[in-house]
């Protein structure tokens, strides 16, 4: 297979940002394309969770094409709910990889805010399955179940828990671009008000608007797309096989180890997705970045902080950089490229050489692996 | 001598069945679907009794429209290992505990766990026969009235 190599990359502030989307989206897109020395891809890859119901954009690919300047340039959308980012990510990946294009812009984002909390909460419960949907599960509803079992099959604590927003916030505090640039502490964690039981608010993800962009080429760049992977889970939690651990994870990850012709001990730097920051251990287990259980002994060792063995979200995660929900995916990628390049600024990691980005579609329905490597 | 048949309280499940499916290839979902979720096959009625133990739960504090806070919402394993999403009554969160056992029935075709002990379910189940006669002794009411008018 022939390389595929990050040529550029971009990224908007997160946060209640005044822009539409198709600004945001052009910022970020401007962004990569002049990081890349690229001006005319072969190809523009979009992705977006739900356009159509969050700002009423629709057909946002040639749209979006046609707001660049690029009207005539080959244009389409991927949507896989909540790690579209990635998704897209992937499709141009494998166009370049295919032959289909030699240079190609991947372009993510969400803009959340213009609607009220309960709109957008609903319009994310689509992702849900219809029968769980009709008993009031939502997004955090469903999370906080996971998040009950995991923490009662491994005997942990509400204050182990939330050393994870705390880290992340911390992560965050130190990158400009992020929605919360504030740290956190445990006690302002656990006084937050619960949400869906245990999952208190500082523990979930907030609602932002942001666009994250990467230029991908056949030419050789310092930093390489080593290995992507795909898994996918019955949407319905009930159907899923265990509750403490993400089977579309496992599989994504499996592939793109695979296919990078590594294994997790390689990973020395990860953006992993804690749009429930529990998740962000059951995500390190299901990586194999840790045992099944023993994620929680690297979060209280200071293994995953930003001076740590493997930090874990630098960039301060979905929890502080904010979780436009197209965009997440790919502003992980940026941010691993960052990493890679050591242009991540106070909050650069010591110098890394492979890097691994994990993005989750709905509740871990439909969930992404990508792996960079700095040759 | 032949056995009397047990009734519904001694073969184990107080709280009556739950409508269940069957595929060929052994996967038995609830509610029961059209389609199995692991092989695509199609699915036979069967039920399930109506008793399992709770796998994880949550009591949502911002329920989506047209729920009530506080919202109980369980994972309950039912035989065999069928998982069954139902919810709960608020009164009770105070009892929730992963393993626990509870029993589930439907109200209104919506189905609830409930942590209550045998007594309180026999009490329950008896009020609600009571409030289900009087509705239809009151239907029966105004159906006589109406056929006395002139
Ligand atoms: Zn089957």
């Amino acid at each position: 297979m022939p390389g595929i190599y990050v040529a550029g990359v971009g990224c908007t502030r997160f946060g209640r940002l005044e822009a539409p989307l198709l600004a945001l989206l052009a910022e970020a897109a401007q962004q990569a394309l002049t990081d890349a020395g690229i001006e005319e891809p072969d190809l523009i890859v979009v992705g977006t969770m739900n356009p159509e119901e969050f700002t009423g954009d629709g057909t946002l690919a040639p749209l979006f094409a046609s707001f660049l300047g690029r009207a005539h340039t080959p244009a389409f959308r991927v949507e896989t709910g909540t790690s579209s980012g990635a998704a897209a990510f992937f499709a141009a990946a494998s166009a370049i990889a295919g032959g289909f294009a030699r240079t190609a812009l991947v372009v993510a984002g969400e803009k959340m805010t213009g609607l009220a909390t309960p709109r957008v909460a609903e319009i994310l419960s689509r992702m849900i399955d219809p029968t769980e949907r009709r008993y009031g599960a939502t997004m955090p509803a469903l999370a906080a179940i996971v998040t009950r079992a995991y923490a009662r099959a491994h005997h942990l604590d509400p204050e182990d828990l939330a050393l994870i927003p705390v880290k992340n916030h911390r992560n965050g505090a130190r990158n400009p671009l992020a929605h919360f640039q504030a740290e956190i502490t445990v006690e302002d964690v656990l006084g937050s008000r619960l949400i869906a039981d245990p999952l208190r608010l500082y523990e979930v993800c907030p609602i932002s608007d942001g666009a994250a962009a990467t230029v991908l080429t056949a030419e050789r760049r310092p930093v390489r797309v080593a290995g992507m992977g795909q898994g996918s889970d019955h949407v319905a939690l009930r159907h899923r096989r265990s509750l403490t651990s993400f089977r579309a994870t496992q599989e994504a990850a499996r592939r793109a180890y695979a296919m990078a012709g590594l294994g997790p001990k390689a990973i020395q730097v990860a953006e992993v997705h804690d749009a429930f920051t529990p998740f962000e251990l059951i995500n390190m287990e299901d990586l194999g970045l840790a045992e099944a259980g023993k994620a929680v002994r690297a979060l209280l060792n200071g293994e995953t902080a930003l001076e740590g063995r493997l930090p874990v979200n630098p960039s301060g995660g979905l929890k502080a950089r904010g979780h436009p929900v197209g965009a997440s995916g790919l502003a992980q990628i940026v941010e691993i490229v960052w990493q890679l390049r050591g242009q991540a600024g106070s909050r650069q990691v010591r110098e890394s050489r492979v890097g691994l980005a994990q993005s989750i579609g709905g509740l871990s329905s439909v969930n992404w692996v990508t792996i960079l490597a700095r040759d | 001598m032949e056995e009397a048949p047990k009734t519904q309280e001694e073969a184990g499940t107080p709280a009556g069945s739950i409508p269940a499916s069957r595929c060929a290839c052994g996967t038995v979902t609830a509610p029961p679907a059209p389609h199995c979720p692991e092989c695509g096959g199609p699915m036979a009625p069967d039920t399930l009794p109506a008793v399992g133990e709770i796998l994880s739960y949550t009591i949502l504090h911002s329920p989506p429209a047209g729920f009530a806070a506080p919202l109980p919402i369980a994972l309950v394993e039912l035989v065999g290992g069928v998982k069954f999403l139902c919810h709960g009554h608020a009164e009770q969160v105070g009892r929730y505990r992963i393993g626990r056992q509870v029993a589930i029935e439907a109200v209104d075709g919506i189905y609830y766990f409930s942590t209550m002990t045998l007594r309180e379910r026999i009490a329950l189940f008896w009020r609600r026969r009571g409030e289900a006669e009087e509705k239809v002794r009151s239907v029966l009411r105004s159906v006589f009235r109406r056929s006395r008018r002139p």
